[in-house]
């Protein structure tokens, strides 16, 4: 499983000059800082691009567009690749469109931006990859002063699901993180989960249970700040039915059951890899589990269902079953499986992303059968719903009060963006520059 | 506060160290220009460089691991920051999809003169063709490939636990190659470079104008494929007195074993790349740990005759094993061309043909051929007729003399059944065999390091040869 984050780093930048020489030979007339030369000829390939560029973020927001990756301006820790010039192009464009253009709107016009957006947009091509954990850095919010888009080469216009999940929800996180490191955010949202947050193991929690304890996203629940980032974007770029998903897995329990046999038996059955299934995970979650039948009762064996699932940063869940014995265990006490496919296992192609789909299914396949299912009890004793709510109503009146902006109307706007996204007709006035 | 009695006299040393620092004014101007100026001109000539190559330039591109083999990648620079680079090898057709490993794939980029550890060389927009050795992701092995890429060749290794073959994870590294290069010298025909991250010595060459990449990549391959082969185990190189023993030379990284040196622990591992001219190593060999300093061999170049030039030094270059000795190799059958022999070969065989075509069971003869049966343990000549299925065996002692002479020692009266009464009804076969055994043969073959081919040539009759292949 993949774990992605996205991030902000506090610079603080030290001024240290206690002595200074002094001389009084004259000034060498050639400056020893060589500006690159601006792009003005209009037979370069790149020249309407970057015309555009200039007139849409130089010029109107007083800060560079900076596709052509500049190592310099990259951890030197990570391998990173630069974007690829049309996908910069296509990113270009979006990330007006859903980012600087909504927020121009709703404030009124470019000033808002101008005196509080970054500096610098630094797209980079791939994911910054921690090989120690197998976390992702999608974007990196930096002093306030430069933003970092990654993974610019998996754009693709055609999948709003993905854009969503990887790259406007990455604006909008790290233009909080910008927000907030300008005017703080109330402090009772960072004692709302105190005891909860986990900022070494978060990539290792599912997102089912994560949301079942007050935060929208595993990132979320790795420390406040970036709970409050997520809490923001989350709210401002799921869409309503992605956002009652969030809310509906909150108000589950999560059995948890961490066995890559699973994932064995599930490629192994289905002869596919394990990314082109829906249901395979490294770590497995169930909200609902019933009795398949009175010998299973006897033995108490209980059949998990309703698996919750994350690809590429969207939930949905499936229609995975899994029996287990009674310490709710695959396996027997001498640790064998209970039979060689599992005592059972069924199902895990059915996808659901709505919660309206997910309990129509719930009532076909059990209830309507006479099937009794009983929830996973919620044995983290919180109640995620209401802390997701409670924080998104810290947002909310921090948005209002802090910056004069109604956080619904924001959110509302996006998701009219979200839903009309015409690539060519937002790629046009690039060829149009004179 | 203990604390800030240990802090005062440590900030108080310090603040009179910098305090006591002086300006010296005079130093003398070694430079007639800033250093920021030189550099940048020095960015300005280098792109000069590049654009004025109107073919292009072959780079010599090697990331930064010990298990994967270099590659040329070709690359032609505008002056307007364009680059169009082309590349034919299998992570290459793993970007584009593609089923054929060696299709040239061609993608157009950008690049860019930066002025920044030196002047510096910046492929700063994606290129698959080089970029995907830059890319961070576990790359796509035999165990894992969820992109069902074509050639899901990346490493993998036993598992401590299962004994399995399983996924070696580079998530983080994947190939870890550079894109941006420091200039480290340059001439009008060869650029030297380093990669900025790495520190990989990567070598630009200016290409001839008149050579289409298509023939340039399948020159390469053609060498990659045809060069080594392990059929006939390690090579021998006998360079400044010390003797190295290469292996692996299929793989793409040899192994290189020196003198004594241990081969469990002191065997060095050598990524290598062909050329459409020759061979070179990721770096001069030096010995494990560098005992050898003075060695510092790199580049090789093919000669018309297949062999194998170092360029660097001089050096004794083939196989481990000698021709005859390959010839007697227990693992290999070899069959007469039976129309290429010279001298008195072909007249026995032309003798023999009229034999066989008076006798309605033989007709002619199909072949003959050399090996060594494991199970009986004997060298074995087998003759073919056309007119017969029956398998037809005479045995013998061949063995190797000094230098490449071979001895060719048949016993006519020893055999199969079959073999001896064939040998007895084709008299000119009989005289071949004893003609053979009666003489001595040099071996020589036209493709030194992989010696599919092989022509025996009488050491008292030059005129009299003939060839045998697999």
């Amino acid at each position: 499983m993949k774990r992605y984050i996205i991030g902000s780093l506090l610079c603080l930048a030290l001024g240290a000059g206690f002595t200074s020489c002094s001389s009084e030979d004259e000034l060498d007339s050639v400056s020893v800082l060589q500006v690159d030369p601006e792009i003005d000829d209009p037979t370069s390939p790149t020249y309407k691009f970057d015309r555009w560029v200039k007139v849409n973020y130089l010029e109107r927001y007083n800060m560079t567009f900076t596709y052509r990756m500049k190592s310099l301006a990259t951890d030197p820790n990570y391998n990173l690749v630069p974007a690829d010039y049309e996908k910069a192009k296509q990113l270009a464009v979006l990330t007006k469109y859903l980012w600087y253009d909504v927020y121009d709107e709703i404030t009124g016009g470019p000033n808002f931006l101008r005196q509080y957006g970054p500096k610098m947009l630094h797209l980079i091509g791939s994911s910054a990859v921690n090989p120690g954990t197998g976390t992702e850095i999608l974007g990196l919010a930096e002093g306030g002063l430069k933003v970092s888009l990654f993974v610019v080469n998996q754009l693709n216009p055609e999948d709003p699901e993905l854009l969503n999940a990887k790259y406007f929800k990455t604006m909008h996180h790290e233009f909080a993180h910008i927000l907030h490191q300008t005017k703080t955010y109330p402090k009772n949202f960072n004692e709302l989960n105190a005891a909860n947050y986990e900022p070494n193991t978060w990539q290792e929690r599912l997102g089912g249970t994560t949301c079942s304890m007050g935060f929208t996203s595993p990132y979320a629940s790795g420390e406040a700040r970036e709970d409050f980032a997520e809490t923001c974007a989350n709210y401002i770029c799921r869409t309503q039915d992605e956002w009652d998903l969030t809310l509906w897995l909150a108000g589950q329990g999560w059995k948890e059951i961490d066995d890559s046999y699973i994932t064995y038996r599930l490629a192994g059955t289905w002869s596919l890899w394990p990314a082109n299934n829906d249901a395979v995970m490294s770590k497995y979650g169930f909200c609902y589990w019933y009795y398949r039948n009175d010998d299973d009762k006897k033995k108490n064996l209980k059949t998990y269902t309703c698996q919750f699932v994350e690809r590429e940063e969207v939930y949905y869940v499936t229609d995975l079953e899994l029996t287990c014995d009674k310490d709710d265990s695959a396996t027997d006490s001498n640790a064998q499986y209970l039979d060689y496919l599992f005592y059972y296992m069924n199902g895990g192609k059915k996808k659901m992303k709505k919660v309206a789909d997910i309990e129509k299914w719930l009532k076909e396949t059990y209830t309507d059968k006479g099937i009794e299912i009983f929830p996973v009890d919620d044995t983290d004793k919180l109640d995620g719903r209401k802390i997701i709510l409670e924080k998104t109503n810290i947002a909310r009146q921090w948005y209002a009060s802090a910056w004069g902006i109604k956080l619904d109307d924001l959110r509302a706007l996006v998701h009219q963006r979200q839903a009309n996204i015409h690539i060519d007709e937002l790629l046009a006035p690039i060829e149009e520059m004179k | 506060m203990k604390l800030h009695y240990n802090i005062l006299p440590a900030s108080a040393l310090l603040l009179a160290a910098v305090a006591s620092t002086g300006c010296v004014r005079q130093e003398a101007d070694y430079f007639d220009q800033p250093a920021a100026v030189r550099i940048d001109a020095a960015r300005n000539e280098t792109k000069a460089l590049l654009i004025s190559a109107a073919n292009g330039w072959e780079m010599s591109y090697f990331a930064d691991n010990d298990w994967e083999e270099g590659y040329v990648l070709l690359m032609k620079f505008n002056p307007d920051d364009r680059v169009e680079m082309a590349g034919s090898n299998a992570w290459v057709a793993n970007a584009f999809m593609s089923n054929e490993r060696y299709a040239v794939q061609r993608m157009t980029s950008l690049y860019k003169m930066i002025s920044d550890d030196g002047p510096v060389l910046s492929f700063d927009t994606f290129n698959k063709v080089l970029h995907i050795f830059s890319e961070p992701y576990n790359l796509p092995s035999s165990k894992y490939n969820p992109n069902n890429v074509p050639f899901p060749i990346g490493p993998t290794q036993k598992s401590n636990v299962s004994g399995e073959d399983v996924d070696v994870s580079e998530a983080g590294f994947g190939h870890n190659g550079d894109y941006e290069f420091v200039v480290l010298s340059r001439t009008n025909d060869e650029i030297l470079l380093r990669g900025k991250k790495t520190g990989v010595k990567i070598r630009m060459r200016r290409l001839a104008d008149d050579v289409s990449w298509e023939e340039y990549f399948a020159k390469v391959n053609k060498a990659r494929e045809n060069t080594f082969s392990t059929r006939f185990g390690d090579l021998k190189m006998v360079v400044d007195g010390h003797t190295l023993k290469l292996g692996n030379l299929n793989s793409g990284v040899m192994t290189i074993l020196a003198d004594n040196d241990d081969p469990l622990m002191e065997t060095v591992k050598m990524p290598f790349l062909y050329t459409a001219d020759g061979i070179r190593l990721k770096e001069p060999y030096t010995g494990f740990d560098k005992r050898l300093a003075d060695v510092a061999i790199q580049n090789f170049k093919f000669d018309e005759a297949g062999n194998v030039i170092c360029t660097d030094k001089p050096v004794e270059f083939g196989l481990s094993s000698t021709l005859p000795e390959i010839f007697l190799s227990s693992s290999f059958a070899w069959k007469i061309d039976l129309t290429n022999a010279t001298g008195k070969v072909k007249e026995y065989i032309d003798a023999i043909q009229v034999e066989c075509a008076a006798k309605s069971t033989y007709k002619a003869l199909k072949g003959l051929t050399f090996d060594y049966d494991k199970i009986g343990k004997v060298y074995r000549m087998r003759t073919i007729l056309s007119g017969s299925t029956a398998t037809a065996y005479t045995y013998g002692t061949p063995s190797a003399g000094e230098g490449n002479v071979l001895n060719i020692v048949y016993d006519p009266a020893t055999g199969n059944s079959n073999g001896v009464s064939r040998v007895a009804g084709i008299p000119s076969l009989k005289a071949l065999i004893e003609y053979w055994a009666a003489s001595k043969w040099t071996v020589s073959t036209p493709s030194p390091l992989g010696p599919t081919t092989l022509v025996l040539t009488n050491v008292d009759d030059a005129s009299t040869s003939f060839t045998v292949a697999l």
